[in-house]
């Protein structure tokens, strides 16, 4: 792996958006329009991703190599505007190690209010 | 709108983004922007609200994150870039681009430092520039806008004003139309038409729907012709000709679902097959936006000319012409007329009638009433924008105050005048544009919300919507501000000592005065805008409080109308028809519903009274007299339904109708003015044009506004309908079940008598009476808006103002308090401050208000425009406004510490 543990720490907690946008890319690369469609269905419109946060978040994530862009999946049609990214293994990283912690705080919020 | 714009439009916002986001995702995101339009926008007004919003929402969210977040990052970790960014001023030149862009950022960043500040400058801002793009929108579609014709400038309206006879216009004779058409020269086309109503049968059923008998030459004066088909052509207006009919595209499409093969066919028109010729273009409605259909007026060229005048005309000026010279040419024409067409005018006439003729544009004509209103709302959301402007303008200079040191310190850097200009300039423009963006979103909202609540009549409404010009409009507000608020802080910055202002930036001394003496004018100007606002909607309120007081002559409440024509060709007679009505009246009488039941031509407020010739005989002096008033025509059970009340005499009996014995009711007004101070009942009167016999007046009435609430109640005679012979007429009910069972029992009775006759216009009459006075409250309601922002506004500036002078003067009152002055005496100084400025404002206001109100005497009723009562307490209630709004800095200044004030100095 390319990545150490310290380089993912440095990055939690994600933002809500940069969450969505990696569990959107969980199982296949994406258009931005298609992780902005995807993120709104998943959070049921609540985080409400624009262009403009998508994109910033994008840039963003290309900066820390959450995401990298890649080839179009074949079968799609080509429109030359359109960038597909996909998830790094940092990316996934992130999200797993993002995952744990929310699972440990779940996990802490659930035992207090059984006892 | 249309996504190209929109498009365009996010192009320009994309500028605002970071170079890096911009060139690595620009073209992504615009595709995703398009993408996302074209999926809301076909949900109409609403999809494209929400995708605005939304918009809007995205990039308010992303754009200061993205400036902000990178600053952040830097800071962490521990980068101090930030010092010595600012270039040496020689080489900025050469780089105008990116100092723009840095300037851009800077303001960005200083608006993220100070949301509060960006915040209410934006939205305050949106608030002017949104409701000024709605109300525009409103007046550019109704008032601006040319008509959906070809040069339609050029079309006229001419028609015969008669001062002899009365206020009314006259339409043109046929004689005098056939004699306009082939001596004019000013007009290159000129038509004539009739708006009947007509009944179409055959299909499901019968409906009752706007048409006009056209002569070919409407059409052609137009230059409108037929999508499908073919037009009327001279031919079709000879008599005896075979009857043809043009459709609306809408009523080809609703009643004969968009069959093209209907034409060459026939359609059941009043009872006689039509062969239909054609169809008209999508949204063509002339004159009216009811007219459904269109029918050849039956013209002959060669008929004695007759002085009887049916006819609306429309005319189009030659190439060049204007109205003058049309009215000049026509005037000549006219007064040719008793010698060229001696059959219908003699000089007599012409001396009695002042037999006139007037030309008016079809636009002036379209929207004459409606245009003064409207100016007037457009002229107060303007003032409500200057008021946003004003107290934008008044952060921007106390921010400017605050600023001082960095602005001294840039300038000892090096930078000159012009930097700073752009750097100021920059944080204005972005500022402004964040408000007009907003601005639109809210325009969006407002229009929507302004067709929802307009009242029906209000010309055009239909084809409202924020477009491209209001958009247009939008922006020059937008720049306008952005100039206003960007350049006055900037115009005091003076050519003074750089040291000087290091100075003043270390001390909070005495300068600034010249500063304080703006934003007080501002104050000022903002409490006499507002206190104009106030009036006009203080008014207004009066004039609807009024309207709604006005005995209306009749009680609207749980009276059913609606309007029942029968096919003339469908009975053998007048007499026939007259029988259909009297069983329609006898069978809903009869319904255990139906409380009461009257029959009438000329409802009141929805139609008018024919104010025609009649003669009045049994006068005080014994003789009689012909004179023109008010003929309404009307049934028994008519006067009791609507709730006349009877002031004499009796209401109209079946018998009345007899042609052996008639009998009138008369008005109150009426019975004064020609039979005063003696009983009226027995007299004698008859409508002069149907050489009847003498009617005997059986009953008088209450006065009734006939013509609606604003209307004065004019004298008024009431005859048998019988005598005008209808083939339809407006039936009332009154009766306690709800609308759809008294309708569904109206139907059953008069289907049973002929399935043939169509209910129409089939509303409560309380409805009637709230559509009549829905105008003057669309108006007030904008203007109360208005109004209510202007007083907020002026709160803000006048808190906004004393608040900043009371931290500023926070060392002189901490002196005074460390003097031995108590602290009511400093609240009352400051507070005094306050009310200073309110009173200048409010006389300044006073003044203006007093200047304007010509303006709007027009849409008053029952007050006087110079009402005493609201101007005291738009005075009084200002007044208070700015008491609460300087009360809490004078509260605070009372409050202050002067250890602590001392302290900073």
């Amino acid at each position: 792996m390319s990545h150490n543990d310290n380089e993912i720490a440095s990055l939690l907690p994600l933002t809500p958006v940069v969450f969505h946008i990696l569990l959107a890319l969980m199982d296949e690369p994406r258009h931005g329009y298609s992780i902005m469609q995807e993120v709104n269905r998943r959070s049921e419109s609540k985080v409400g991703l624009g262009p403009g946060t998508l994109y910033g978040a994008i840039q963003r994530m290309e900066d820390a190599r959450l995401l990298q862009k890649t080839e179009p999946p074949s079968g799609e049609a080509a429109d030359p505007r359109r960038r597909y990214y996909t998830m790094t293994d940092v990316g996934r990283a992130a999200l797993l190690a993002e995952t744990e912690r929310l699972e440990s705080l779940v996990a802490d919020v659930r035992q207090r209010a059984v006892s | 709108m249309n996504g190209q714009l929109v498009m365009v439009a996010y192009r320009l916002v994309l500028r605002l983004y970071p170079q890096p986001v911009r060139a690595n995702h620009g073209e992504e995101m615009t595709g995703a922007v398009e993408a996302e339009w074209r999926r809301r926008a076909g949900r109409g007004m609403r999809g494209a609200a929400a995708f605005f919003i939304w918009l809007a929402v995205d990039v308010a969210r992303s754009l200061p994150s993205l400036y902000v977040m990178p600053m952040v990052r830097r800071i962490r970790a521990g980068s101090r870039r930030r010092v010595g960014r600012d270039q040496p001023s020689s080489r900025r030149g050469r780089e105008p681009v990116r100092n723009i862009s840095r300037d851009l950022r800077h303001a960005l960043r200083a608006f993220a430092r100070n949301p509060a500040f960006a915040v209410t400058a934006a939205v305050t801002l949106s608030l002017g520039i949104g409701a000024n793009t709605a109300v525009f929108s409103v007046v550019d579609r109704v008032l601006l806008q040319p008509l959906p014709y070809p040069e339609s400038e050029n079309l006229v309206m001419v028609a015969h004003p008669v001062p002899g006879y009365g206020s009314g216009e006259w339409g043109l004779s046929q004689g005098g139309y056939f004699y306009f058409k082939q001596n004019s020269r000013t007009l290159s086309d000129f038509g004539v038409y009739t708006s009947p109503m007509v009944v179409l049968t055959g299909g499901d059923r019968a409906e009752r729907v706007g048409a006009a008998a056209v002569s070919a030459s409407v059409l052609s004066t137009l230059q409108v012709a037929p999508t499908i088909g073919r037009a009327i052509i001279p031919e079709d207006n000879v008599p005896g000709a075979q009857p043809v009919v043009l459709l609306s595209h809408d009523l080809w499409m609703r009643r004969f679902g968009g069959d093209e093969s209907l034409v060459g066919r026939t359609i059941p028109i009043n009872g006689v097959a039509q062969e239909v010729i054609g169809v008209m273009p999508p949204g063509f409605h002339f004159p009216g936006q009811s007219t459904a259909l269109w029918v050849p007026l039956q013209l002959d060229p060669g008929a004695r000319a007759v002085n009887a005048h049916y006819y609306s005309a429309v005319g189009r000026l030659r190439e060049g012409g204007t109205t003058d010279e049309a009215v000049g040419e026509l005037r000549s024409l006219v007064a040719r007329l008793p010698e060229d067409l001696p059959t219908a005018y003699s000089t007599r006439f012409f001396d009695e009638s002042g037999f006139d003729v007037a030309v008016r544009t079809v636009l002036d004509d379209t929207v004459q009433n409606a245009s003064r209103a409207l100016w007037i709302v457009l002229g107060t959301v303007g003032l409500v924008l200057l008021m946003a402007c004003a107290n934008v303008a008044n952060l921007f200079l106390v921010r400017a105050e605050g600023r001082r040191r960095e602005v001294a310190l840039r300038a000892a850097l090096g930078a000159d005048r012009m930097d700073l200009l752009r750097h100021y300039m920059t944080e204005s423009v972005v500022l402004a544009v964040m408000g007009g963006v907003l601005g639109v979103c809210i325009a969006y909202f407002g229009v929507a919300a302004l067709v929802a609540v307009a009242p029906e009549g209000l010309p055009r409404i239909d084809e409202l919507g924020v477009d491209l010009r209001a958009i247009g409009v939008a922006g020059v507000c937008t720049a306008l501000a952005a100039l206003f608020f960007g350049t006055v802080p900037l115009l005091h910055r003076g050519d003074r000592d750089l040291t000087e202002h290091l100075k003043e930036g270390a001390r909070a001394g005495t300068s600034g005065k010249q500063h304080q003496r703006i934003r007080s004018s501002l104050v000022v100007s903002q409490i006499g805008i507002a206190l104009v606002l106030l009036a006009a909607s203080g008014l207004l309120l009066r004039t609807f409080r009024a309207l709604q007081g006005v005995e209306l002559g009749f009680e609207p409440q749980s009276v059913v109308t609606a309007r029942l024509s029968v096919v003339p060709a469908k009975y053998e007679d007048s007499a026939a028809v007259q029988r259909f009505f009297r069983s329609a009246h006898q069978g809903l009488e009869a319904l255990p519903l139906v409380s009461s039941v009257g029959m009438t031509l000329q409802l009141e407020i929805a139609d008018r009274a024919y104010d025609n010739a009649t003669d009045i005989a049994d006068l005080p002096d014994g003789g009689e007299t012909r004179q023109i008033i008010d003929q309404k025509f009307a049934g028994p059970g008519y006067f009791e339904t609507m709730g006349m009340r009877l002031l004499e005499g009796r209401y109209m009996e079946r018998g009345d109708l007899d042609v052996a014995a008639p009998g009138a009711i008369v008005t109150r007004a009426l019975a004064e003015e020609y039979w005063p101070g003696e009983s009226a009942i027995g007299k004698r009167i008859r409508p002069l044009f149907t050489r009847f016999p003498w009617h005997r007046v059986v009953g008088v009435i209450d006065d009734v506004h006939t013509e609606g609430i604003q209307q004065a109640a004019k004298p008024t005679v009431y005859f048998p309908y019988t005598d005008a012979r209808p083939t339809s007429m407006a039936v009332v009910i009154r009766s306690d079940a709800p609308l759809s069972t008294v309708l569904s029992a109206l139907q059953r009775e008069v289907w049973a008598l002929d399935p043939d006759v169509p209910i129409a216009q089939a509303v409560p009459m309380a409805r009637i009476v709230a559509d009549d006075m829905a105008r003057t409250v669309f108006t007030m309601s904008l203007l109360g808006l208005a109004a209510m922002m202007a007083l907020l506004l002026g709160a803000v500036g006048i808190y906004g103002v004393v608040s900043y002078s009371v931290s500023r003067r926070a060392s002189e009152i901490g002196i005074r308090l460390a003097l031995g002055a108590k602290a009511g005496q400093v609240g009352s100084m400051v507070l005094g401050q306050t009310l200073r400025l309110a009173m200048i404002g409010i006389g300044l206001g006073l003044i203006a208000a007093l200047a304007l109100n010509r303006v709007i005497t027009a849409v008053l009723f029952g007050v006087a425009s110079t009402d005493p009562l609201t101007f005291v307490v738009a005075c009084a209630l200002l007044g208070g406004v700015a008491a609460v709004a300087g009360f809490l800095p004078a509260r605070r200044a009372a409050r202050l510490d002067p250890l602590e004030t001392l302290r900073s100095e």
